[in-house]
């Protein structure tokens, strides 16, 4: 463990004095707050190596006064200030790079006022995504964001690096929700901004991953509970045929809160699910994907399917071969889910419209079951991956998007950079007008950690390369970080500047969330 | 700040743009360029000869550079499968939409008193009556912006639906007014005309009463393409989409309004309004209660720009707002420094059509 900085003791102590008992210098805490979710920090800690800059110390303030108290006096001995939510981050955004002090905002959790004739809530940025959602729901209300990270996520950390949950094409992503927005810049000033002015210096924020000052509190829209869900399954032959449903969905004027459209290789595995004798599905598709991965026993069996998978995870570019080749031979298309809620009334005629227009699409009604069988699993995957890694090998996605004109231009285009360097698959989620997301799931295994670190920077070059030569955008709800920070350039071209100039502006010092997206 | 106001500066934008699209008077010059590499020629001659640069500045006692974009009105392309459409900023919005119109396609619903500005105008300047429950305010359907930045930087934004890579930058170029950089093309958002639009009214006890309805219909889930409410406390809107949607959303409308005492009214259309009335922004959360105020309750009220953040009031029976622009917020002005150290690109004024 490093030791503390001789400058930040000065730091410290002061913070000891303003805010007794809410801060630590322990060794736990700084390993704690020291890593987040990025994929490649875990390859690197299972290869035994610990984080190289832990935090110097970690506070927890409990009010926006108190933050930005932190920054004042973090910035007269130029210590970098971290924000953190609840560590989920899977592109670095929350690593120390210089040590400092992380500013955990778990104890701003309040939701401080919900207008229910307006539908709006004001809400503080630490309270944990479960616990928000939970707590509006039972007063009547949803803000409609479930990322898969909800249990493990806070609103401020989905504010700052623009989050999206799984039913964004009804209720928006979290920047289109903003009414208000309240953050303590790089000088320790407060600002509250209302969304919406001109210029909105709520959407300047919003996305900046602490780069530019702390978010602290925003009121944003929320919804009445849902009166009804309506949820189905359907088949479509290609993805190409499934990705003109959906464009012809949501040109139509139609809002499902969900569309989801697996490939090939993914529906495959939703098709491979088993279900108790109760109905209820077992594990969902990426379940078994990583179980697939991460094969357990120590039968004969258990011990093939081992090695079968750790060679498969060696010659990447030969599974995928196999995947593509033979599975349109396997005729079991592509799984659409879609699924409505909201108003009964509104909901139900959306369901029909939508039925109307995916049966014009040539798609094939599979009933509510696959729809249902998502429903019930869709946070399970998130919380299996760590097995992964202690197999020895790694996972990661990669959630791009586009316009529809490009869309399987980019499909075809991410598949053939990435598949000689890991096992890829991908479904396409968050569906807007003029275009969607595509959320790509890819696997491979190294010889040793460094091995793995090499080839993993590999699949991420190869990939993101391919993106920005489709002129796709290289993130659309995981944020930047770390590990996109090289390719934030080719993203913006000349508009780094612009990013350069807000930075200047609002973290004049340069102690906010050094290095991330770039700056 | 001074300008040269030698006969070489004025011969430079000539030779930029060429002399039929140069008018100057001691100090001052109101060009009018072609295309963006004329545009930045001249901003770059601005730069070398110290002068001050603005759109659409008028004949006030400005001096510097007028840049009038009327030239730059094209369609740069129109993508119908995805619904975007790539424009240069001087295209007025009546203009987008006869050609749009020609294509079955159509732009975010507009006020009719908006219909003379131009493209750029609408992001560089928006207004709060500029808005639709169904998309939002209209800067929201601009998915990119071609700009051309105070130290000669052009940039282009990088088009996707949704991005997580920083903030979204377009932000701090739409609605400075000109000041930070010159939006020269952008790309919108636009919809396919659907097949059934229908239209409603609801008379309501009160006034108060027809806003509360209206908000209610929205937090409800309910996205007409249009709503509006006027002094005599009626709610009107316009649906369209797949038959079975337009239907729910009037069956909704109809309960919201019944549940607060309405009941059904003929839909008429408001009288067309060309002359841009008084408006004043309302956040959703006060519509109701704000506009109890007795000063702002006359014949000529009418609330329209309904989206989930707000609404707009506009009073045709009182004079817009003065042309000075409202005050920008205090950071802006510390990353205009930064931006433009030589203040040279100069606030749009809202300037009134007639």
């Amino acid at each position: 463990m490093p030791p503390v900085a001789a400058r930040t003791h000065e730091l410290i102590d002061e913070l000891e004095r303003m805010m007794p008992g809410r801060v630590s210098t322990t060794p736990p805490d700084r390993v704690a707050y020291a890593r987040d979710l990025w994929p490649r920090g875990l390859i690197t800690l299972s290869g035994g190596t610990p984080a190289a800059h832990p935090p110097d110390a970690v506070a927890w303030p409990t009010s926006t006064e108190e933050v930005a108290a932190i920054v004042r006096a973090a910035q007269r001995t130029s210590t970098p200030i971290v924000p953190f939510g609840a560590g989920s981050g899977v592109c670095g955004g929350t690593l120390p790079i210089r040590g400092g002090v992380v500013v955990d905002l778990k104890r701003m959790r309040s939701i401080v006022e919900l207008d229910a004739h307006a539908g709006a809530a004001t809400i503080e940025a630490g309270i944990i995504g479960e616990h928000l959602e939970h707590e509006l729901n039972r007063r009547g209300f949803t803000l409609g964001h479930f990322p898969s990270s909800i249990m493990c996520s806070t609103f401020g950390g989905w504010l700052a690096a623009r989050s999206a949950g799984q039913f964004s094409t009804k209720y928006g992503k979290i920047e289109d929700m903003v009414r208000r927005l309240t953050f303590v810049d790089g000088r320790g000033d407060i600002h509250t901004v209302d969304a919406g002015a001109a210029p909105d210096v709520a959407q300047w924020l919003v996305g900046s991953e602490g780069t530019l000052g702390i978010i602290t509190r925003a009121t944003v829209t929320v919804c009445p509970q849902p009166e009804t869900r309506l949820y189905r399954g359907w088949a479509f032959p290609r993805v190409a045929a499934g990705c003109e449903a959906i464009r012809r969905l949501l040109q139509r004027n139609l809002r499902p809160a969900c569309v989801r459209l697996y490939d090939e290789l993914d529906s495959f595995l939703h098709r491979g699910e088993k279900e108790h004798k109760s109905g209820v599905p077992e594990s969902s598709a990426l379940e078994q994907y990583l179980s697939l991965l991460t094969p357990t026993g120590t039968s004969v069996i258990g011990e093939w399917k081992k090695r079968a998978m750790a060679l498969a995870l060696t010659r990447p570019e030969l599974v995928n071969k196999l995947a593509s080749t033979l599975l349109p031979y396997a005729q079991q298309g592509c799984l659409l889910v879609v699924g409505f809620e909201g108003e009964r009334g509104l909901t139900e005629a959306e369901a029909r419209a939508a039925t109307a227009e995916l049966e014009r699409a040539g798609g094939r009604d599979l009933g509510e079951g696959p729809g249902l069988r998502w429903l019930e699993h869709r946070y399970a995957v998130s919380f299996r991956m760590q097995k992964v890694f202690d197999a020895g090998a790694f996972v990661d996605t990669m959630e791009v998007a586009t316009s529809w004109d490009k869309l399987l231009e980019l499909y075809r285009a991410v598949r053939e950079a990435v598949s000689p360097l890991a096992f890829i698959m991908a479904h396409f989620s968050h569906a807007y007008v003029d275009g969607c997301s595509i959320y790509f799931t890819f696997a491979a295994r190294g010889n040793s950690a460094a091995d793995a670190e090499k080839k993993y920077d590999d699949i991420w070059r190869a990939g993101l390369a391919a993106v920005t030569k489709v002129g796709a955008t290289i993130s659309h709800h995981h944020g930047v970080g770390l590990s996109k920070a090289p390719f934030m350039p080719e993203e913006h071209g000349a508009g780094m500047e612009i990013y350069r100039a807000l930075k200047d502006t609002l973290d004049p010092y340069g102690i906010m969330n050094p290095g991330k997206m770039g700056l | 700040m001074n300008v040269d106001e030698s006969p070489f500066w004025a011969d430079r934008l000539v030779h930029a743009v060429g002399a039929v699209n140069v008018m100057s008077q001691s100090g001052r010059a109101l060009v009018r360029p072609g295309a963006p590499a004329e545009l930045c020629d001249i901003v770059r001659i601005a730069g070398e000869v110290g002068a001050r640069v603005g759109v659409g500045l008028g004949a006030g006692n400005h001096e510097g550079i007028d840049i009038d974009l009327s030239r730059m009105c094209n369609v740069l392309e129109l993508d119908e499968t995805s619904l975007l459409v790539s424009v240069q900023a001087g295209i007025t919005v009546d203009a987008l939409e006869r050609l749009l119109g020609e294509r079955g396609l159509m732009l975010a619903p507009l006020p009719s008193w908006a219909r003379v500005r131009t493209l750029g105008a609408l992001l560089a300047a928006p207004r709060a009556s500029e808005a639709s429950p169904r998309t939002g305010r209209f800067v929201a359907t601009c998915a990119g912006i071609q700009a051309l930045l105070p130290d000669g930087t052009e940039i282009v934004t990088r088009l996707a639906p949704r991005k997580a890579t920083g903030p979204d930058l377009m932000h701090v170029i739409v609605g400075a007014r000109g000041t930070l950089g010159l939006i020269t093309a952008a790309t919108l958002r636009v919809q396919r005309r659907q097949e059934v639009r229908q239209s409603a009214a609801f008379k309501l006890p009160t006034l108060p009463a027809a806003l509360s309805a209206a908000r209610a219909l929205l937090v409800r889930g309910g996205r007409p393409l249009e709503l509006a409410v006027d002094a005599a406390g009626v709610m009107s809107l316009h649906a369209d989409g797949p038959e079975p949607l337009v239907a729910a959303e009037l069956v909704l409308a109809e309960r919201t309004a019944r549940e607060l005492g309405g009941e059904p009214v003929p839909h008429a259309p408001p009288p067309r309004i060309t002359s841009r009335p008084h408006e004043r922004a309302v956040p959703l959360e006060s519509v109701d209660t704000q506009l109890l105020a007795p000063q702002l309750v006359g014949d000529a009220v009418r609330v329209v720009g309904w989206h989930i953040g707000g609404a707009c009031v506009i009073d045709t029976g009182r004079p817009p707002e003065p042309p000075a622009p409202p005050p920008l917020p205090p950071l802006y002005a510390t990353l205009k420094k930064r931006m433009d150290p030589h203040d040279r690109f100069v606030s749009w004024p809202e300037r009134l059509p007639h």
